[in-house]
């Protein structure tokens, strides 16, 4: 029960979390910033590519991990 | 309160209670290898035994208790002294406030053990706890002994040295401390007692370990405190004592607490000597080894200095700061697993090799980023940037230690061990250097992974299998590489744009890193309880990973609202001792649950 809890829990952090990263990388795409000479631009579709790829594989942990507590 | 007590009697107090300490340690040794605590069994006085006709086992545990009454009482005298000597540095005063209380403790689990009749447990977690009381008054003592030098006229290389060797003598004291924990821990080593566990007993491993920090200090002082005699020869008494106490493996272990008296000596010396490094004055930049030889005319030619020289450089080549951290994961990961605790020989060469396998790709890392690191105050006099070694011997090196660490964890520890350790190289020499780092803001998240490989290292090298317990372990690191690396990153963003590096706050300004600090923070904080949620670890750790991330967060928070350098400074410091203490914290639930 308190183990339950508990997972519940972490995965609300988390995904409140991915959430706000992926809305951070979803803002940095459509605003970029002026860079500073010399610093290269990054490929906006990949940052976001790589944002996204990392909620996923946490997600697919976080499944992994609930059904172990099953 | 209104007196004020002069600075030299409190160290003398302290100097007095640091004695008996010691003498109450010895005595408690000698009762554990006399297995004379039973003759006890009524706490405090012993008044059974006492009542009957005395025997030298019932005299002998008397005598631990009376010298244990008069380190208390010293103690608290000791305490009462620095409150009433505010005159006194804070780290003179606060140890010494904190030593009767963590006598208290100590005497109260004293009683515990006695009257739960665990006189095996006794062995290992009542000497930690006199260890602890003991360094609450060497410290001071040192402190007192040697005021804080100014290192105005210093130059960077000689302050780097002299915190380098600072670093250096903290780790060996600690790895001395751990050592005179794990001789005594043989002797309950066959105990059905349970916190006889807590320091596992591989004293044989301990006493390599405590060696070559000692061994590590002494070539430290040597090398950039050349002129200062006493830190050297103090370096030197360090080492061989410390060598002097693998002569205690020879003792039986029934008997190890004879041995502990020598203990004692060498962990106040040790910690004695972190102080000294940490306070004596630096002399001046002449006694760092490059410029020593190129100001000091006679010396300059020394071919010593010259292959020292040489030696460090090539070892720098490696981060060995940073992969005493990865390795510290490694370590505990192996004793994490279902497969209980490893054999003394498996921990060893997956160390071996995953010093290889870090350092090797360390180095080629060095290679590669020799255009990034000229640019960069904190990276330009490395090795190869400042031409001391080329890029090519550079590239060889790297590629030579990691060609050996595939062998070493391929002959030693299992196949996927091998292939973890192998892709980490990869990971960080190639796809994080070469294409992360230069090309997206994302690169230290990505490129966290390479990081985050150490515990998989470890743990597949037990179990030769992966679990979800180890890839949460990864995750944890995976996770806190962000709020570590982009508060270095804050306070270095100048040099990240003249080197023409995409760092986040490079390229989408403060505020941005802030608050995605502050994000990374809370997800990291959440999934280090997620061991507890899965039924890797307990209770324990879980409150120790709830302290720990509360103070994360309270950094992070600090960060994001602020942003001043204090915070971010505290921050990134912070981060590095969370990540050690977050994996003791699992290693110490799983020795006690």
């Amino acid at each position: 029960m308190v183990q339950e809890a508990l997972f519940w829990i972490v995965v609300a952090v988390v995904v409140g979390g991915q959430v706000l990263l992926v809305h951070a990388a979803w803002r940095l795409r459509r605003a970029p910033v002026e860079l500073p000479p010399g610093v290269p631009r990054s490929d906006a579709r990949a940052d976001m590519a790589w944002t996204v790829a990392t909620a996923a594989l946490t997600a697919a942990m976080l499944f992994v991990a609930y059904r172990a507590l099953l | 309160m209104s007196e004020r007590m002069p600075t030299s009697s409190l160290r003398r107090l302290a100097l007095a209670g640091a004695a008996a300490t010691i003498a109450a340690i010895a005595s408690g040794g000698l009762v554990s290898a006399t297995d004379s605590a039973a003759s006890c069994a009524t706490w405090p006085l012993c008044t059974d035994a006492l009542l009957a006709p005395g025997t030298p086992l019932v005299w002998l545990a008397f005598a631990h208790r009376l010298l244990v009454l008069l380190a208390m009482l010293l103690g608290v005298a000791g305490a009462l002294a620095a409150l009433r000597t505010p005159a006194a540095e804070r780290w003179a005063r606060l140890p010494l406030i904190a030593a009767p209380l963590v006598g208290l403790l100590q005497v109260g689990a004293g009683a515990a053990m006695v009257q739960l009749r665990l006189y095996g447990a006794a062995d290992v977690s009542h000497l930690a706890g006199a260890l602890l009381v003991l360094a609450c008054q060497v410290v001071p003592v040192a402190v007192l002994a040697q005021p804080h030098s100014s290192a105005e006229r210093s130059g960077g290389r000689a302050l780097r040295s002299a915190r380098r060797l600072s670093a250096t003598a903290w780790w060996s004291a600690g790895a001395i401390g751990v050592l005179t924990l794990a001789l005594s821990a043989r002797a309950a080593a066959a105990a059905t007692a349970a916190a006889a566990a807590i320091v596992p007993a591989n004293a044989i491993g301990a006493v390599a370990v405590a060696i070559a920090f000692a061994g590590a200090t002494l070539w430290q002082a040597w090398r950039s405190r050349h002129d200062d005699k006493l830190l050297v020869r103090f370096s030197l008494a360090v080492l061989l004592l410390t060598a002097a106490q693998a002569g205690l493996l020879l003792l039986p272990p029934a008997a190890a607490g004879f041995g502990v008296a020598l203990g004692a000596l060498v962990w106040s010396a040790a910690l004695a000597l972190a102080v000294l490094a940490t306070r004596r004055p630096l002399v001046d930049d002449r006694s760092s080894g490059a410029q020593r030889s190129s100001v000091v005319g006679g010396r300059s030619s020394d071919a010593s200095a010259a292959t020292s020289s040489l030696l460090s450089d090539y070892l720098s080549l490696t981060k060995p700061k940073v992969i005493s951290l990865l390795l510290l994961t490694t370590l505990a990961a192996m004793y994490l697993t279902e497969a209980g605790a490893p054999s003394l020989w498996l921990v060893f060469w997956t160390m071996v090799g995953g010093y290889l396998a870090a350092g090797g790709a360390g180095a080629i890392n060095c290679a590669f980023d020799h255009d990034i690191d000229v640019n960069m105050g904190r990276t330009s006099r490395r090795p190869v940037p400042s031409g001391r070694i080329s890029r090519q011997a550079a590239m060889a090196f790297g590629l030579l230690l990691s060609a050996l660490s595939v062998v070493v964890m391929l002959v030693f520890t299992t196949p996927l061990a091998a292939l973890f350790s192998t892709l980490g190289i990869v990971y960080y020499a190639l796809f994080y250097t070469r294409w992360l780092k230069r090309s997206t803001w994302q690169n230290i998240v990505i490129g966290g992974g390479a990081g985050s490989l150490p515990p998989l290292v470890g743990w597949t090298a037990v179990t030769g299998s992966l679990s979800l317990a180890a890839v949460v372990l990864f995750a944890i690191i995976f996770y806190w590489t962000p709020p570590h690396f982009w508060a270095l990153a804050l306070v270095k963003q100048k040099d990240y744009t003249r080197a023409g590096v995409p760092m986040l706050p490079v390229v989408a300004g403060e505020a941005e890193t802030r608050w995605q600090i502050l994000v990374y923070s809370a997800m990291l904080v959440a999934l280090s309880a997620l061991l507890t949620a899965i039924g890797a670890m307990s209770w324990i750790y879980l409150v120790a990973a709830a302290v720990l991330g509360a103070l994360f967060m309270r950094y992070a928070w600090d960060i994001w609202r602020k942003g001043d350098q204090a915070s971010i400074w505290g921050l990134y410091k912070y981060s590095l001792l969370y990540l050690a203490l977050l994996f003791a914290a699992m290693v110490l639930d799983r020795a006690v649950l």
